[in-house]
């Protein structure tokens, strides 16, 4: 390419990547600026290579003429926000009352784990959708040039809330949890004596015999949940080493709800057993959340609030 | 290396922000006369401060959309045509009042650093 024919291939170049309403104008000044750095030069296609270089491409050239783009504004970004938010709460309650009904209407199916990764699948897709389509509105918003109004009041320091510490021990949660953890394995720890006193038949309530075989369990995870709360109550707060505990706890409590779950009957009536059943089972969807919350959390807390001060510096 | 590589990278780009600062001053100081773009740019080199094209036009156009200059596309001398940039009535105002806040800066800077030292 000769060297008039590459500083139009640059001009033209500069201007595919500019709007078409300066685009004829900065295409002149172009060729203007190119003349005028090239008459110092030799007139041959290395000089002119090297001075385009100095412009640089014709993006990055072309890129200088443009304000900074961006997809949402700072203006409009705390709505945006707002609305996701509010847009990913109602998918996700949807889906677990949608979920939860057809686990009462059908009960727990066949190959639990499968058909729950189909659903966390189609949950997923709805989230992507919605929120997806949430974006390209505030997109187009930002775009046509909708922004918040500024507030005409003055910020007032006094409307500040406090922080709260999310490690600190919530005492009245924890001891209510002990206790009733404490009264549950009291009453378990006599339930083998119910099917005693009934002749070996269902105990109280109707159970079936074969909850006898999760009573174990279900009083270790009770037992853990005592020791847990008693270690943090006296620490006074949550830490590193005791968040991962729970966590532990946790994924134990999901492996007992599924025993439960995939194991024989709870009540000996067919019906009550599928509705019990079920609750078992939304339970364990509950759990699972709460533990992926709890995960997501625990990788994501502010390094301070990970333990308790030991003093603050003076400032 | 990498290390290195990178320190005197944030320096250049602090650098080059501390020189963003003072472009719009030095253009408007230098357009009492009308200058074209390429002019210009020499004219501010021989003075010490080094522009690049890319910086400098897409500078003079944002400044006459703002107000600040005024241009017009011209023929001098049987040259080619080219635009002509020169500061405006309100651009004298506001680059006064730029360079009173400079003074005062470069007072308040140097006692920082004084102090700093």
């Amino acid at each position: 390419m000769n060297s008039k024919a590459l500083i139009e291939s640059y001009v033209h170049e500069v201007g595919q990547h500019l709007p078409r309403k300066m685009r004829a104008d900065i295409e002149m000044e172009l060729r203007s600026l190119l003349a005028d750095g090239l008459e110092e030069r030799e007139d041959d296609e290395t000089a002119v290579k090297a001075f385009l270089q100095e412009l640089g491409s014709p993006a990055e050239f072309a890129a200088q003429y443009l304000p900074k783009q961006v997809l949402i504004g700072s203006q409009l970004f705390p709505i945006f926000k707002i609305v996701a938010t509010v847009v990913f709460g109602v998918i996700t309650a949807v889906n677990v009352i949608a979920l939860s009904y057809t686990l009462l209407k059908n009960g727990v199916p066949e190959g639990f784990f499968g058909w729950w990764g189909e659903q966390m699948a189609n949950y997923v897709r709805s989230l992507v959708y919605n929120l997806g389509l949430v974006t390209l509105i505030f997109a187009v918003l930002e775009r046509v040039g909708v922004s918040q109004k500024e507030s005409d009041t003055e910020w007032d320091p006094s409307s500040l809330r406090p922080v709260k510490d999310p490690n600190r021990s919530d005492r009245a949660n924890l001891i209510a949890s002990i206790i009733a953890s404490g009264v549950a394995l009291m009453l378990m720890s006599n339930f083998s004596d119910w099917f005693r006193l009934n002749g070996g038949e269902a105990a109280p309530f109707f159970f079936s015999p074969d909850v006898l075989e999760h009573i174990p369990w279900l009083m270790v995870t009770w037992g853990i949940e005592i020791v847990l709360y008693l270690v943090v109550l006296a620490n006074g707060r949550w830490d590193k080493t005791s968040r991962l505990f729970e966590l532990g706890k946790i994924i134990f409590d999901v492996y007992v709800l599924y025993r439960i779950l995939t194991g024989g009957s709870i009540i000996i009536y067919s019906t009550i057993d599928s509705i019990v059943k079920s609750g078992i089972g939304i339970a364990l969807i509950f759990v699972l959340i709460d533990l992926a919350v709890k995960i997501y959390r625990y990788f994501t807390r502010p390094p301070e609030f990970t333990s308790a001060p030991k003093s603050s510096p003076v400032l | 290396m990498a290390k290195k590589n990178s320190k005197e990278n944030l320096y250049e780009n602090l650098s080059h922000e501390m020189r963003r600062g003072v472009l719009v001053l030095a253009v408007l100081s230098q357009l009492k006369d009308s200058q074209y773009g390429y002019s210009l740019k020499q004219k501010l080199s021989q003075k010490g401060l080094d522009i690049n094209e890319g910086t400098l036009y897409p500078l003079l156009r944002r400044l006459e959309s703002q107000g600040l200059l005024e241009s017009s596309w011209q023929v001098v001398d049987d040259a080619r045509p080219r635009r002509y940039y020169q500061i405006s009535e309100m651009g004298e105002t506001i680059q006064a009042n730029l360079a009173q806040d400079w003074v005062s800066m470069i007072d308040v800077i140097s006692d920082l650093l004084c102090k700093g030292q």
